[in-house]
């Protein structure tokens, strides 16, 4: 088992690709959930905490990622 | 959170205004903050969590760093820190960006518009003292809003490996300066200067152009980088 790994986040996180300017910051923050190429990629949901997650949403500068817990919206508010 | 990058607190020590919208703003945490010339930070500019980021203009002493704040956009970050006052803590993530000098660039063309001095000034105060060539061109619209110019001639009389020039896009027939875009100045030197690093700083729309320009001017693609705002 990966002990840097959280075992199971609440929040999901999605990535608007058409807003995406692939600057990169997303996969600076939560470097194991995004993926930064040509489009950015989600690569593992449970990859980072909650709190790194939503941090990478808030600093995305096209505000391209959203988070979500179940039902509710928690980022953009 | 990549090896390097942090979350902390710091407090604005030093605000105080360079030229119209533009704010010079001194940040300095309890701890060491490393970067190199080029990063950014994210700012966290809003109770909702909202955040912006800005490029490092300026190492300060005691591990502080500067950031030139452009409010014109009239945003939520510009509110922010048309707002805060010196004694009060922000919530900084970083650095960030990879918008940094290569080793291997011998030479290197630093090519800024409007706010996109901030990293390129403190690159080029850097590389200048390293002995690298370096040539900055940068481009504003209005002679009311630029600064730095005295200070950046006083480099070119320092540093003989230094070359400035400042060209201004919006200006009435009493200008003697530069007058038009980047380009037209880059244009002028570039059969001189085509083998150093590119470095583009400046608006979204500004800098792919200026690439473009670039490339279809013979500047190979792996010399140029570049940051958009």
């Amino acid at each position: 088992m990966n002990k840097d790994k959280p075992e199971k986040t609440k929040y999901r996180v999605l990535v608007d690709g058409g807003k995406c300017m692939g600057c990169g910051t997303c996969e600076v923050v939560a470097e194991k959930t995004f993926k930064v190429g040509k489009i950015t990629e989600i690569v593992d949901q449970d990859g980072n905490s909650d709190e790194e997650k939503l941090l990478a949403a808030q600093s995305c500068p096209e505000g391209a990622i959203e988070v979500w817990e179940g039902e509710k919206k928690v980022w953009p508010k | 959170m990549k090896k390097g990058v942090s979350l902390k607190k710091m407090k604005v020590v030093e605000k105080r205004r360079m030229k119209g919208d533009f704010w010079w703003v001194v940040l300095k945490g309890d701890e060491d903050f490393k970067f190199e010339a080029g990063q950014y930070v994210s700012v966290k500019v809003s109770e909702k969590g909202e955040r912006r980021d800005y490029s490092i203009a300026g190492r300060e002493k005691d591990e502080g760093l500067a950031l030139l704040v452009d409010v014109g956009p009239g945003g939520v970050g510009s509110r922010f820190f048309e707002n805060i006052k010196e004694g009060e803590m922000v919530e900084v993530l970083g650095p960030m960006g990879e918008f940094t000098v290569r080793d291997e660039d011998k030479s290197l063309v630093m090519i800024a518009t409007g706010s996109g001095i901030a990293p390129i000034k403190i690159m080029v105060e850097e590389e200048i003292k390293k002995g690298k060539r370096v040539w900055l061109v940068w481009g504003m619209r209005y002679e009311n809003d630029v600064f730095w110019v005295k200070m950046f001639k006083e480099w070119k009389e320092k540093h003989a490996n230094f070359r400035f020039d400042l060209v201004l896009s919006k200006v009435g027939e009493e200008w003697k300066g530069k007058r038009g875009h980047v380009q037209d100045v880059v244009g002028k030197g570039l059969e001189e200067w085509k083998g150093s690093g590119f470095y583009v700083c400046g608006s979204r729309e500004t800098v792919e152009d200026v690439e473009r320009w670039l490339l279809s001017n013979g500047v190979k693609l792996e010399l140029v980088r570049k940051e958009k705002f």
